[in-house]
């Protein structure tokens, strides 16, 4: 048995519920399932969107594109759109190889901006932070060289769930009128609040960055990482929340820190120390959560300043990862 | 903002209370909401990485014609819809440079399936003048779907729901509809002799 995810939400009226008036019927529990069914069924971004502004200057090359991704377990497949641009007319063939097993070969012909999609299955469901990575290398038979202008991806949404308490699907049919009222954990009324409770709204990247090819500084004291500052904020889930944890991973090798620097005040340094092969390393940050009395839900201390540097030694940097916790 | 905790559930020999379904319910729909993400975070870490269009082109550099839109940057994005319906707040920050000249930057946000239109009404762009060729220059936006069919910020339309194969509870292969949207970002140069690029694009859904 499954439930099915709908495409979206269901707004369902609060006033409907009224102590002393009516009891809470099926025209109010099946909406409520539909959208603990879609919450459950949901997917997240994984690596937020970025342009590495990478030019793939060989053919028949690969190039690797790194990342550390928070998943949530029920996805069950995911959605890359690699953004690619070509600056002449001519044949461009690249293959986009997903360090999950998913391939895709794509063509260009115009000069212009191209965008490609791989859909590939997870070939195990889990959650927590791991490597995700993609691979892009030009067919040897190109007559022109293509840039890298975008990278994406993201966990598809359900089409069903598994009624049971690992996937958390009820299937509305439990909660017809007339149906015995049951204190199940999958289906009737115990069943949509055990949905509801084990609901989470999962916002799990904040900001990605990668180059195939490292980039390296050797300066004594901190130089600014990126060119501006780009910006976060967390999910506001509890009246009284005012900052969330992220974790800070920094890819890369040698000696050296990088530093994780809030507006809020709070900062995180991932230290290199003797690295010889490229690894991941990683500390956590508080990060302001979105403020509903604002029109852009902007705290005010949401951009994040991002050095490098400080010891006066090599430390070379593959890629910047910043994730949800959970 | 309620979210449902264990003394409020259920039991068999204890009747549902009526404060349990109303956190029940607002908590489900908070989450949706809550559930916003960020799509877009990026910088160049160098002005030297930055893809310059110039109407000169050259090594590294996108030939463009004066007085006329170019696209920068275009990237394909899944959108999230609130639980009333509607799609989530884009809120967007650009920040570009260019060299000797005034540079427009105007965005758009619209279902990926409908063709690339240039988008110019106001309010819904992001306008830079960025002179000089040395600072950045950094504008910002809340809001701003566009569908070309439909009046109103927020509009977006059925056809923009895209369906990927997925696979259902029981490993069987099904479709899943997303709602898929296109940013395009485009750069008007106004003079000759002038260049400009974009150094950095944070896109984020916000509830509202």
């Amino acid at each position: 048995m499954s439930a099915r995810v709908p495409h979206r939400p269901t707004n369902v009226s609060l006033s409907q519920v009224k102590s002393g008036l009516v009891p809470l019927g099926a025209d109010t529990w099946q909406p409520l399932v539909d959208n603990t069914n879609y919450l459950h069924g949901r997917g997240g971004q994984l690596i937020c969107a970025y342009d590495p502004v990478y030019l793939l200057s060989t053919t028949g090359s690969a190039f690797t594109f790194r990342h550390k991704v928070s998943r949530r377990h029920n996805a069950s497949h995911l959605l890359w759109t690699i953004t690619l641009q070509t600056h002449e007319d001519g044949n461009c063939l690249a293959t986009l190889t997903s360090s999950l097993g998913g391939t895709v070969d794509f063509s260009m012909g115009q000069t212009g901006i191209h965008t490609a999609r791989l859909v590939e299955a997870v070939p195990s469901r889990q959650t927590g932070a791991q490597d995700l990575d993609m691979t892009i290398e030009l067919d040897t038979s190109s007559s022109v060289l293509a840039r890298v202008r975008g990278i994406s991806c993201v966990e598809i949404p359900r089409y069903e769930l598994a009624v049971d308490e690992t996937e958390y699907g009820v299937n509305p049919n439990s909660l017809r009128a007339s149906t015995t009222v049951l204190d199940d954990t999958a289906k009737s009324v115990g069943g949509a609040l055990t949905a509801v409770q084990n609901a989470g709204a999962h916002r799990g990247a904040f900001l990605h960055w990668s180059v195939p090819i490292a980039v390296s500084t050797s300066d004594a004291s901190y130089i600014a990482f990126f060119d501006g500052a780009p910006a976060l904020l967390q999910r506001k889930l509890f009246d009284g929340d005012t900052v969330r944890s992220v974790t800070c991973y920094v890819y890369g090798s040698g000696t050296g820190d990088v530093r994780f620097t809030m507006d809020n005040g709070d900062s995180a340094v991932v230290s290199f120390s003797g690295v010889g092969s490229n690894t991941w390393l990683s500390e956590t940050l508080d990060v302001d959560v979105e403020d509903p009395s604002q029109d852009d839900g902007n705290s005010g201390d949401d951009n994040i300043t991002i050095e490098w540097g400080n010891q006066g030694t090599i430390i070379s940097v593959l890629a910047i990862a910043i994730i949800a916790n959970s | 903002m309620t979210r449902i905790n264990g003394s409020g559930r259920y039991v068999a020999d204890r009747p549902l209370s009526v404060n349990t379904a109303r956190n029940g319910i607002a908590n489900t729909l908070h989450l949706i909401d809550q559930y916003c993400q960020h799509r877009i975070t990026w910088s160049v870490t160098d002005t030297d990485d930055v893809l310059f269009f110039s109407p000169g082109g050259g090594s590294n550099v996108t030939e463009v014609t004066v007085d006329e839109p170019f696209l920068m940057y275009s990237q394909e994005l899944i959108w999230t819809i609130r639980h009333d319906g509607t799609p989530a707040v884009p809120v967007i920050r650009v920040r570009a440079r260019a060299s000797g000249a005034v540079l427009d930057v105007a965005v758009s946000l619209m279902p990926a399936n409908v063709p690339r239109t240039l988008s110019v009404t106001p309010g819904q762009n992001v306008w830079l003048a960025a002179e000089g060729s040395v600072d950045n220059t950094e504008g910002s936006v809340v809001g701003g779907f566009r569908d070309p069919n439909t009046a109103g910020d927020r509009a977006l339309v059925d056809r923009s729901l895209l369906k990927f194969p997925t696979e259902d509870g029981d490993g069987n292969t099904a479709q899943a509809a997303v709602l898929l949207v296109r940013l395009d970002i485009w750069g008007q140069l106004d003079a000759s002799e002038s260049s400009a690029g974009l150094t950095g694009i944070w896109l984020r859904e916000f509830s509202g």
